[in-house]
């Protein structure tokens, strides 16, 4: 392993004090002068007609400038998903205002006014008269034949039937098992309420100050929709007060800017929590089945998954979505078969779309838990049965025909095994008391970066290094509070061998940063790591070449080392960063700046593997998790603190969508009232102490060997949990989250009909 | 209505209305953005301000009621321009990731290490339930919040 | 007292009294109310106190959850009321929100309620004319409909009987977390035990967030005395518990849970009633 000088370090991020003073300026805190404030109606119908719109009352309110609704904005639909233009798997059919209610939360109108106050009260004001229509509230119902149509083709969203390989014959002793896994919505629940800012000015350039993970994307989408050319629709990243997805399509931003044009005044357009939970989007409601046929030696001979997935009222990315999850498990597991049928249905449901893991912790909550009972009734340890299965590197994902790359998932498990001390424990009895203790785990894979065949990898970013030797980095970083930015800094860091301070950074303008897909997809440390190094290495050779010929010596007799550049025996006579950029300046006119375009080959497997400890409370069902390992093939942390901070958020996150958070909705559609009165997140009474461990190693087109880690962290986290629980109590629960209400039904023959573990269709 | 109160150690007065909360007396006539507003229902702790040294959420209290009273927002908590200890160990451990629900957690945490001086971990976890974190799993927090307590208790 | 006694003579049913203001700001925020008059009565000192007074604890409308859950008087005296206000909500809450205020408004999972009404607290209600008159809490949570207390009125004060010798008191709840979460079941128990410490001579229990609003229940009571502190006893007292829960939510879709962890709640409060210091 080679000796680094900065990277595994963990310095904190350049923003860090400017949020612990409360100084940083987030897009609520943002004042312009002149600035009006928005507030949305949204639909209290799961699904109607509107049949009129009076606005009359809301303004006469004082301080009310405008109501706008489909009866003026243009009907224009568009995919709140969509990054570039024409691209595959984005359906058209949102657009600002619904002409037709579709959820409850749909967008309806909207009130411009001069303050917050005022917007709400003229919210409160106008008067809809809709026409209920038949709602269909499941993917279930909504397949049904006579099924309400939610949009004009039906409510047949997308399918999908991926089959690779010929399972084995089966040998006799072969069992064969059927799980059917159920996940719920839940709220993406960043503590920064959803926000977007927007001016539209006299020269006709409309701004969008916004917390997104996409600035050209969010451009392309608001400038078709408004007809408006890019080069007049700015796009700037402000700080971010956490998305886990819920910020990476746009969904404020199109009906901000038409609101500020249509004012022609800054506006800014902000969430309560209620709204958040129920307007913006949800990670889908999906159920799997879950069939495999597993040999007496625990080898996976054939694994089947059928997917139901509910999309709710649009598209948005749910397609994709539901391909993603049937990309997961070949490049986890070597099975012998591999057959995944998908379906996603239009539902009278809040808007699902991308979240932290985006499918993967889906597909792995199902098969994980499917892989548990397989264990149990073959009499094998969890962790064999996975171990007998799991890839190897360099490994071929038979879906995609690409290599699974530098896969260290075995040496994740056999590692977190022994330092959880699983085979001692995994055997210890349940107890037969109140208190039932037992331990779970769990594996889960995901990529790294957005490559495939289907789709380019690519990034452009650009240094400079300034007279004193200090340097801008211009790309367009979106920084998610993950830390994008000391990320970046750290591996130019390493490659130019300067102070990370050295490194300025700014976020993606874009107006001014060049071109970047966006921070999604676990691409960025793998992906626009890479790139960032190549680009530092790209302004190394830069400065060794213009040294060598202010120097008169062949550059390949030199290097760069300790912000200078040396000759390569040592020695002290070379020239110091700042000395050579003011020297090539002065006698070459030659500027010290590199523009690099990166662009990805591979997409390699990122991996997780997770045990926990849990004890449930057979008379209140409540569960208490005792402790979490997580061990994560990380490759390379580039920042150690960093990287195990994203594991232990997402262990929080994970428990909840094991044990309680849920947005559930009534028979009517309706989300439960409240916002985080009804959706409960693990708070810091009940998080259980994380261990985290990392599997480092080279390979792979990362930078020093460095994989992705926020969406694997998260991704076994329901299972193991699930996994634990079911340990304890000797139950096959498979309905998440796992409420005190589930897990009583499932202790006694108290339950009421319906709640029992559903069988597989 | 006039409001006369004393926030972050210097006399304040302002106009207000009656029925105003003081969320939004603080960030909007006052300027002071840096409390935040993550629920607006008490529920997440981002709004947390302390009123006579105690943790309040001020998404759920009248401007009105803290007439007369001594408030201190995460504005105050910095010593001149430089981290507090406790700012500073949250810096350093990773206690800050997004950085949204900080100075909610900073002034919890304030309020605890103001009325014990050496919390224990299960006080520190219970005095800090109320501010919800997506980000860090909150170890990193505690830890922060525990290093400073005895940094500031100094040598034994 | 005499300003407050003129606002309450202005005050109308649209009129909001503001005490600790948790609940009330939240609920005029969801509604979009605007009252005619907001009386905030948050800044009285005087109504903030815990004291012992002619054999009885006396509590101040105004006195917060953190200062109840803190008072060492209240240990001693009501053990099941100071665990409950450390239940309450989140520290930051409990800060704020006020006894007077929680048992005002009366919410079906107001942790303080069941507490008071093992203890069998009265309530000190003044009214326009600056009168105080002292009522049980149960019969105000029996008046039917419109707020409690009604409009032009405030409580000033509770007050509930020193402990004796004997007596002991427990609260138990569950929520969806460990702390930080509005009761799914909440329970009280007051019981005095016999001059041996060996059995129950009296005893009172009170559950929350099974009705509309908590309540005293008779029988499990009566069940209970004259019976010995052992394990029998504990079995027939979860039994009754869960069938008590099973009756008052009938129909409620939260049922088959409830009657169920009420058994949690029993054997929480009996492990506390059994395992409590004497006094
Ligand atoms: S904004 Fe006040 S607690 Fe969330
Ligand atoms: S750091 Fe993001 S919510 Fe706590």
């Amino acid at each position: 392993m080679a000796a680094f000088k900065y990277v595994g370090l963990s310095p904190p991020c350049p923003d860090a004090f400017a949020k612990a003073s409360g100084e940083l300026r987030y897009a609520t805190d943002l004042r312009l002068a002149g600035m009006s404030y928005a507030c949305l109606l949204t639909s209290p119908h799961a699904h109607a007609r509107i049949d009129s719109i009076d606005a009359r009352r809301a303004l006469q309110v004082s301080g009310v400038i405008g109501v706008y609704s489909h009866e003026d904005a243009p009907a224009t639909r568009y995919c709140r998903y969509r990054i570039v233009p024409g691209q595959a798997g984005c359906v058209d059919d949102e657009s600002l205002f619904a002409v037709t209610a579709r959820f409850v939360g749909d967008r309806i109108a909207a009130v411009v006014a001069t303050s917050p106050q005022a917007a709400r009260e003229g919210v409160r004001r106008i008067e809809v008269g809709y026409t209920p229509l038949p709602a269909v509230l499941s993917a279930e119902t909504a397949l049904e034949p006579d099924a309400a149509h939610i949009h004009a083709g039906g409510n047949l969203l997308h399918r999908f039937d991926h089959a690779t390989g010929d399972a084995p014959v089966a040998p006799a002793d072969a069992v064969r098992t059927c799980t059917r896994v159920s996940t719920q919505m839940l709220h993406h629940a960043a503590i920064e309420p959803h926000t977007c800012l927007a001016n539209f000015d006299a020269s006709g350039r409309l701004t969008v100050w916004s917390p997104c993970q996409s600035v050209y994307g969010a451009r392309t989408v608001v400038a078709d929709l408004l007809g408006l050319a890019y080069n007049k629709v700015r796009i700037v990243k402000v700080p971010m007060g956490g998305s886990f997805g819920g910020k990476q399509e746009f969904i404020l931003e199109p009906v901000t800017a038409y609101l500020a044009m249509r004012t022609g005044r800054p506006v800014c357009l902000t969430l309560d929590r209620e709204a958040c939970i129920r307007s913006t989007m949800v990670r889908a409601q999906q159920r799997s089945d879950v069939r495999s046929t597993v040999g007496a030696d625990g080898l996976i001979l054939d694994l089947e998954v059928d997917t139901l997935l509910a999309a709710g009222a649009y598209a948005s990315s749910s397609p994709d979505y539901s391909e993603a999850m049937a990309h997961k498990l070949t490049r986890l597991y070597r099975v012998g078969r591999y057959h995944h049928r998908g379906r996603v249905a239009y539902t009278n449901t809040p808007v699902a779309g991308g979240m932290r893991g985006w499918g993967a912790p889906d597909i792995a909550t199902c098969a994980e838990i499917h892989l548990d009972q397989v264990a149990s009734r073959l009499g094998l340890d969890p962790l064999e049965i996975r171990l007998r299965n799991l890839v190897h590197p360099g490994d071929i994902d038979p879906l995609t025909g690409h290599s699974v790359g530098e896969a260290w998932v075995r040496r994740c498990l056999a590692r977190g095994a022994e330092a959880f001390g699983w085979r001692e424990r995994v055997g210890l009895p349940a107890g037969t008391g109140r208190i039932r203790r037992a331990v779970g785990l769990a594996c889960g894979a995901h990529k790294n970066g957005i490559f495939s065949d289907a789709f380019p990898e690519a990034t452009t970013m650009t240094l400079k290094m300034n007279e004193d030797g200090s340097l801008d980095l211009n790309a367009s970083i979106h920084e998610v509070g993950a830390g994008s930015a000391v990320t970046l800094q750290t591996i130019i860091a390493e490659e130019l061998d300067v102070a990370p301070q050295m490194i300025s950074t700014r976020e993606a303008d874009s107006e001014s940063t060049p071109y970047d897909f966006g921070c999604f997809g676990s691409r960025l440390t793998y992906f626009c790591g890479a790139a960032a190094r190549a680009l530092a290495a790209k302004m190394r050779a830069r400065l060794i070449e213009a040294a060598a010929e202010l120097l008169a010596v062949a550059s390949e007799n030199l290097c760069a080392a300790g912000g200078r550049v040396v000759p390569l025996g040592g020695g002290d006579s070379g020239l110091s960063y700042a000395q050579i950029v003011q020297a090539a300046r002065m006698r070459y006119a030659r500027d010290m700046i590199v523009t690099h375009t990166h662009r990805g080959t591979s997409n390699p497997g990122s991996y997780c593997v997770q045990f926990a400890e849990v004890e449930v409370d057979v008379l209140t069902g409540l569960v208490r998790v005792n402790e979490v390992l997580t061990v994560v093939d990380i490759g390379r942390a580039i920042n150690r603190q960093m990287v195990e901070g994203q594991c232990r958020g997402a262990i929080q996150s994970g428990i909840g969508s094991a044990l309680c958070e849920e947005v559930t909705i009534d028979g009517a559609g309706r989300t439960g009232a409240g916002g985080f009165k009804n959706y409960h997140l693990i708070n810091a009474a009940d998080m259980p102490p994380v261990r985290v461990l990392l599997v480092e190693h080279d390979g792979d087109e990362g930078p020093y060997g460095a994989k992705s880690v926020g969406e694997i962290a998260v991704v076994p986290t329901a299972a193991t949990i699930v996994n634990a629980v079911n340990r304890a109590l000797g139950t096959r629960l498979a309905t998440l989250p796992l409420t005190p209400d589930r897990i009583l039904a499932a202790l006694g023959d108290r339950a009421p009909s319906g709640s029992r573990e559903p069988a597989c269709g | 209505m006039r409001l006369n109160c004393i926030i972050n150690g210097a006399a304040v007065s302002v106009d207000i209305d009656a029925d105003a909360r003081l969320i939004d007396v603080l960030r909007d006539a006052l300027a002071l953005t840096g409390t935040k507003e993550g629920c607006a229902e008490g529920e997440c702790g981002a709004c947390t301000v302390l009123i006579d040294g105690l943790a309040v959420n001020s998404c759920l209290v009248l401007a009105a009621q803290v007439e007369g009273r001594s408030l201190l927002t995460i504005e105050g908590l910095a010593s001149g321009d430089g981290a507090n200890a406790l700012q500073r160990n949250f810096i350093e451990r990773g206690a800050i990731q997004c950085g949204f629900c900080t100075p909610g957690m900073l002034m919890s945490a304030t309020a605890l290490l103001m009325r014990v001086q050496q919390p224990s971990r299960e006080e520190i976890r219970r005095a800090l339930a109320g501010n919800l974190c997506r980000c860090t799993g909150y170890e990193p927090i505690i830890e922060a919040v525990a290093a400073a307590a005895d940094e500031m208790a100094g040598p034994a | 007292m005499a300003a407050l006694a003129t606002a309450l003579g202005r005050a109308t049913p649209a009129s909001r009294l503001i005490a600790g203001g948790t609940d009330v700001m939240l609920q005029l925020r969801a509604s979009g109310e605007r009252p005619d008059l907001l009386i905030d009565i948050s800044g009285m000192g005087e109504l903030v106190f815990v004291r012992e007074q002619g054999g009885r604890i006396h509590i101040g409308a105004l006195t917060s959850f953190a200062r109840i859950e803190a008072d060492g008087l209240l240990r001693i005296h009501a053990n099941c009321l100071s665990q409950a206000a450390a239940h309450v909500g989140s520290a930051q809450v409990r800060n704020i929100a006020t006894i007077g205020g929680n048992v005002a408004n009366a919410s079906a999972c107001a942790d303080a309620i069941p507490a008071l009404l093992a203890l069998d607290a009265d309530l000190g209600i003044v009214d326009r004319t600056g009168q105080v008159r002292r009522y049980p809490l149960r019969e105000v949570l029996a008046r039917a409909g419109g707020p409690r207390p009604g409009v032009g009125e405030a409580i000033v004060d509770l007050s509930f009987a020193s402990l004796r010798d004997h007596q002991r008191s427990a609260f138990a709840k569950v929520g969806v977390r460990s702390s930080v979460a509005v009761a799914r079941l909440n329970a009280a128990l007051f019981v005095t035990l016999d001059a041996a410490r060996a059995s129950i001579a009296g005893a009172r229990i009170a559950f929350g967030s099974v009705a509309p609003v908590a309540f005293l229940d008779e029988r499990v009571a009566a069940g209970l005395c004259g019976r010995a502190l052992d394990e029998d006893t504990a079995q027939r007292f979860a039994d009754a518990c869960a069938a008590l829960v099973t009756e008052a939510i009938a129909q409620r879709a939260s049922r088959p849970y409830k009657q169920w962890a009420i058994r949690g709640l029993a054997d929480d409060l009996w492990n506390a009633i059994r395992g409590s210091p004497t006094h």
